[in-house]
């Protein structure tokens, strides 16, 4: 073969691969929760929860609904089940009832009105569409967030370049107004800015 | 196959990375990337994100009290609002009180004990041990305890009324050498001074605005914005059509933009004045006629009746001296007599010789008596009354260079305090001055110490309803945020130094916290089983005989409820000295009386215009305002800036100055720079320079002029007197 | 006072001068709602960012006749022809249809000012400097309104932040979600007089409807045709002739602020 299309293709293919694999993992930093986690043992058929047994909304709280160090401690102020993370949710935090500071997945810029109230509770979406089979996991992933653009990558796209091919891929305005189209709610920029 | 590294493979290689950059995410994602982090910088603060309650506070700034509904955003308050609640908390919060939470950050606050060093080019705080301070000042008041000829201890209590002064003077009760001294002037004198005129069993008398037709005014703040008497805006929103505001004023403040007249007297005319007004009344006998049988000295006491006094100011003497014409002061005085109930009202801080007259006003047109403005209150209930308390002395008392120890309390209102007389009753050597303040003082180049004690809403703080209302009240200002370790209220450091000192407290002061203090004042209401209290939480009003235990009382007023007294009945009679009670005083009053007109003697032409200090009720009444008050000073024009005189532009014109034209003000005392601006409201021969002690207002031209570096040494005390000044181009 | 082209569900503001005691509570209540900081050192009347601003206006006499009153300026929230609207090249500002509120997006904008100069009211600000708290205040921001950076132009938006509170309290009551919940901005809330009227003209309780149909009512310059949605009310000729400027006004008048 060509010696120069060798060349042309090992830069090729190398930027290549430093473009879609090497710079991803660059660019985002990874933060890990606090504290081990899995939905699944809480929504699975043993225990039987529901998204809104821990997750409450409402329209006096501006957070995303993050259950507090009390809901846990409804069942687990004394051990449930044999695992270590459940050993340190007891040890290290309602032993001593302080507030687990779990990451945010989908924090929106400061200047984006979203109120979980009027999409959970009027229009009734199911949470799956927007943050995926989040509830039915068995393990909190890392939360990804941008070093540049300080945005986690649920919100910029799980795939980079931004692509979205599951609805809950990506969380951006678009994928709002997509939603809002769909379903003929009139759009304004004062309904959804602050 | 060779792979020779030649130039073209090289080039090859890296067109095929080029392409490759392109067709990654890379540069796309960088360049989006990087135009996001452009809008975000990391210095633009996050909003707080939490869950939003509210609880339930009072505002401790003015003695108004007014109710507060904070709203926090995981604990922490992000804005205030007023709540209407009880009569006589109307809540409508004024711009300074919306701004009560901001104020535990000023920057000019102050977080631990500090000793103030003085040096050429200013001051400068050093942070000293508060141990070493207490013992070191422990030591000193060991010494004038057994050495009193050497000098005294006084403390000077900024703002006198609440739990504060009656723990300093329990203490004080304790020492010898010793005084609690009140300044000449503090917020509530004016009402006070009628309990210095009469001889009714009331302890207390405030204000009953809901009928009344006519307020005459000298200079209380009515609208100024802030420090007013919550009845009079509710009047002024509800019965404007019914009500005539008459506004004395050498200025036109915005009480004279709001008033129905303006007056513009001549500055420092208004006893003149005052005194005129009650002449026409006397002469044309449109005077209450119960007054002559109540007040013995109207007309008949010896060597001067109250009508002897009104005999020197016809309308035609008063005309020359406050330069207003004859007609509209009779006229005035007219309107006052007959449109009643009226009532006149003085600034608290225009001296205790014009409290005296408009009293005598009010007491001529029946504002006293069953059908006047005047209500009649119980004092709030005490716990501590078996407790002997220090006496108080009135700073004017307290003789020259005998202080050795001063404690300065000015934590609720630092502006106040009449620094250059205190001066004066100081030693000239070998003496302390330590100041107990959340912040900066304005005359630190006079003291020695400062002691850091809360900033509004970072502790339980008591809040009585104010002079001016109609009924007694109570309620706390509860906290909004943690204080700094280390900070407590200004009577425990006086508790820490005397027990320290070696002197042993009576009753349990020794170790007495706040909180004890706070639940038996709490107690003591509760067990007077009158009154009513009122629940915000649910804006529900509860008889206190309901209330089960002074347990639940004593929690509610912790979330915020507000107690207010029953209504007193007005006395049917009683009687009135329009010369006063004391013999003392009443010379003075006379004495004053007689030399007014009189001015001090100057140079008119090195000193040819009168400064007239506005915007005075700032400086009069708040230690520190939020730096979010530039809105009103530097970032429009709707308050005074501290940079900017007025003046008139014919007055202008003879000075050869021009309209946003810099000037140097100078006086006797001093001189400073400013921008003049002409305004047709400024009197003849005028000029208005801010009063205000708006620090976070900082200025291009670096140091912020300010009417008090003209006056003299904190000049607050000086602004009754008359000060002349000359202007120059800069 | 032609009203029609106001929708009943569209807010209205109503601002009585004759109860304005000029005190600015408004404009500091204001500033603490929506984030506004305290003034840069070198800011002056020009350059500060005030989205509520009170003038003190003359009536041009001189003596003792003179008389003067205290305005209220927020943004007018033209309804016709919005002048900003019109000139924004970025279309940073919009008029929400249900609301009537002309909502100024700072995110979007990118700080030309074309919409300061089109303004008839001067009720637009720009950033001059970045926004800057004392240490330990920035705990006080208002969660439901974002801060903005330097080199944006600002406005007063009706509250924005409290709207949209209303509808999700609202929302979470079980009402319909509807455009015109009631809620009332923080100027309006703050005023000691009550001076400041909110609501819509389909909400009958709030009085608005009334009030801007009162022989009292007028609003400024409304021979430009931009049809704002504040209403003043005022007894006094005086006012209402400087506000709409109909004829020349005797020399000597005054307007500070």
């Amino acid at each position: 073969m060509n010696s120069g299309w060798l060349s042309f293709l090992l830069g090729f293919g190398g930027m290549l691969l430093v473009g879609w694999v090497f710079f991803p993992s660059l660019l985002y930093h990874s933060e890990p929760q606090p504290l081990q986690f899995s939905h699944a043992a809480h929504t699975g058929e043993a225990v039987g929860m529901t998204c809104d047994n821990c997750h409450a909304f409402s329209s006096e709280v501006r957070s995303a609904a993050i259950p507090q160090i009390a809901k846990c401690i409804e069942c687990h102020s004394e051990p449930l089940g044999e695992t270590e993370a459940e050993r340190r949710l007891i040890d290290e935090f309602i032993s001593l009832n302080r507030e687990i500071s779990w990451r945010t997945y989908a924090r929106q810029p400061d200047n984006v009105y979203f109120p979980h109230i009027q999409h959970v509770q009027v229009a009734e979406i199911p949470c799956e569409r927007c943050h995926g089979p989040h509830g039915t996991s068995d393990s909190l992933i890392t939360v990804q967030v941008n070093r540049i653009s300080g945005y986690s990558r649920n919100i910029e796209g799980q795939i980079v370049p931004g692509l979205r091919f599951r609805e809950w891929d990506r969380m951006k305005m678009n994928d709002c107004s997509e939603c809002h189209n769909e379903r003929g709610v009139r759009e304004s920029c004062l309904k959804c800015h602050k | 196959m060779s792979s020779t590294l030649t130039r073209r493979n090289i080039l090859k290689l890296a067109g095929g990375s080029v392409l490759g950059f392109l067709l990654s995410p890379m540069p796309w994602k960088t360049l989006d990337d990087v135009s996001i982090w452009t809008q975000n910088w990391s210095w633009i603060p996050k909003v707080p994100r939490g869950p939003i309650t509210h609880k339930f506070t009072s505002c401790s700034l003015c003695p108004s009290a007014c109710s507060v509904k904070a709203r926090m955003t995981s604990g922490k308050p992000v804005s205030l609002w007023g709540l209407p609640g009880t009569e006589i908390r109307r809540g409508a919060l004024c711009s300074i009180g919306l701004a009560g939470h901001h104020l535990a950050f000023h920057p000019t606050r102050i977080r631990e004990t500090v000793r103030v060093k003085k040096l050429v080019e200013g001051v400068t705080f050093d942070p000293v041990s508060p141990d070493d301070l207490v013992a070191h000042l422990a030591t000193i008041l060991r010494e004038i305890q057994s050495h009193p000829r050497e000098g005294t201890f006084a403390l000077l209590d900024g703002r006198p009324g609440g739990m504060t002064s009656d723990m300093h003077r329990l203490i004080m009760s304790h020492l010898d050498a010793s005084t609690y001294i009140l300044p000449d002037a503090y917020d509530g004198c004016f009402m006070e001074a009628l309990g210095e005129m009469t001889e009714e069993p009331t302890a207390q008398y405030g204000l009953n605005l809901s009928r009344t037709r006519t307020i005459l005014n000298f200079g209380a703040s009515l609208f100024e914005g802030w420090g007013s008497s919550p009845q009079v805006l509710e009047q002024f929103r509800s019965r404007r059509n019914e009500l005539t505001i008459i506004q004395v004023d050498p200025q036109r403040s915005a009480s004279a933009v709001c008033a129905n007249h303006w007056i513009p007297i001549k500055p420092g005319s208004e006893t003149a004045f005052a005194l005129g007004l009650a002449n026409v009344i006397i002469r044309e006998r449109l005077h209450d006629p119960s007054m002559t049988a109540r007040a013995v000295d109207l007309d008949r006491s010896k060597p001067f009746s109250f009508m002897d006094l009104t005999r020197q100011f016809p309308p035609s003497r008063v005309s020359s001296l406050t330069e207003i014409p004859e007609q509209l002061i009779v006229e005035t005085a007219r309107q006052f007599a007959s449109d009643k109930p009226a009532i006149a009202l003085a600034d608290d801080f225009s001296g205790e010789v014009l409290h005296r007259i408009v009293w005598g006003l009010n007491a001529l047109v029946g504002a006293i008596g069953k059908e006047g403005s005047v209500s009649h209150k119980h004092q709030l209930p005490r716990p501590w009354k078996e407790y002997q308390q220090a006496p108080v002395t009135r700073l004017s008392e307290i003789p020259d260079h005998s202080i050795r120890l001063l404690i300065v309390d000015g934590s609720l209102t630092d502006s106040t305090i009449p620094w250059s007389t205190l001066h004066r009753k100081l030693r000239s050597e070998n003496c302390t001055v330590v100041h107990c303040s959340p912040y900066q003082p304005q005359q630190a180049d006079l003291i020695d110490y400062i002691f850091p004690v809360h900033a509004p809403y970072e502790t339980y703080r008591d809040t009585p309803t104010g002079s001016y209302s109609r009924k007694t009240g109570f309620s706390i200002s509860a906290p909004l945020w943690n204080g700094p370790q280390g900070t407590c209220e200004a009577w425990q450091l006086l508790q820490r130094i005397v027990t320290t000192a070696g002197i042993s407290l009576k009753g349990g002061l020794a170790g007495l916290q706040p909180s004890n203090l706070l639940r038996s004042q709490t107690d003591a209401i509760f067990h007077a089983k009158r009154g009513a209290l009122h629940l915000p939480a649910v804006n529900e009003t509860v008889p206190v005989i309901e209330v089960t235990s002074s347990d639940e009382f004593h929690a509610a007023i912790l979330d915020g409820a507000v107690w207010s007294d029953e209504d007193v009945a007005p006395p049917s009679s009683g009687k009135f000295l329009f010369l006063g009670k004391s013999v003392a005083a009443s010379e003075t009053l006379v004495r004053s009386v007689l030399a007014t007109g009189n001015l001090a003697s100057r140079d008119a032409n090195e000193f040819p215009l009168l400064l007239v200090p506005v915007d005075r009720e700032v400086a009069s009444r708040f230690a520190q305002v939020s730096p979010i008050m530039s809105k009103l000073y530097q970032e429009s024009g709707l308050k005074p800036s501290p940079q900017i005189a007025h003046i008139h532009h014919e007055t202008a014109e003879r000075f050869d100055l021009v309209d946003n034209g810099k000037v140097v003000i100078r006086s006797t005392h001093g001189s400073t720079e400013a921008v003049l601006r002409f305004d047709g409201s400024v009197r003849p021969d005028t000029v208005e320079v801010s009063a205000s002690k708006i620090d976070t207002i900082r200025s291009r031209h670096g140091a912020l002029p300010q009417a008090s570096e003209i006056m003299g040494h904190a000049g607050r005390e000086q602004w009754n007197h008359l000060m002349f000044v000359r202007i120059e181009r800069a | 006072m032609n009203s029609s082209e106001h929708l009943t569900s569209q807010y209205v503001m109503v601002i009585d001068v004759d109860r304005c005691t000029g005190c600015g509570a408004c404009m500091i209540a204001c500033a603490i709602e929506n984030n506004v900081s305290p003034a840069h050192p070198d800011a002056t009347d020009r350059t500060g960012v005030t989205w509520m601003r009170v003038v003190k206006v003359d009536s041009g006499k001189n003596g003792n006749g003179q008389q003067a009153r205290f305005l209220p300026l927020p943004c007018q929230q033209c309804a016709a022809q919005t002048p900003c609207v019109t000139v924004c090249p970025q279309n940073a500002v919009e008029v929400d249809e249900s609301t009537g509120i002309v909502f100024q997006m700072p995110q979007r904008c990118f700080g030309c000012r074309y919409c300061m100069a089109a303004c008839p009211y001067h009720a637009r600000y720009f950033n001059w400097w970045d926004p800057e708290w004392p240490e330990g205040m920035e705990q006080t921001l208002n969660p439901d309104v974002a801060p903005r950076m330097r080199g944006v132009v600002e406005k007063c938006n009706f509250c924005h932040g409290r709207y949209h509170a209303a509808r999700a309290a609202a929302a979470e009551e079980g009402h319909p979600t509807s455009d015109n919940v009631r809620y009332e901005p923080a100027c309006a809330q703050a005023c000691p007089t009550q001076a400041i009227t909110f609501g819509t003209l389909a909400d009958e309780e709030s009085g608005v409807g009334e009030l801007i149909r009162s022989a009292t009512a007028f609003r400024i310059l409304p021979k430009l045709g931009t049809e704002p949605r504040v209403y003043y009310l005022s007894e006094l000729k005086w006012i209402r002739q400087l506000a709409e400027r109909e004829k020349e006004l005797p020399t000597g008048e005054e307007v500070h602020g």
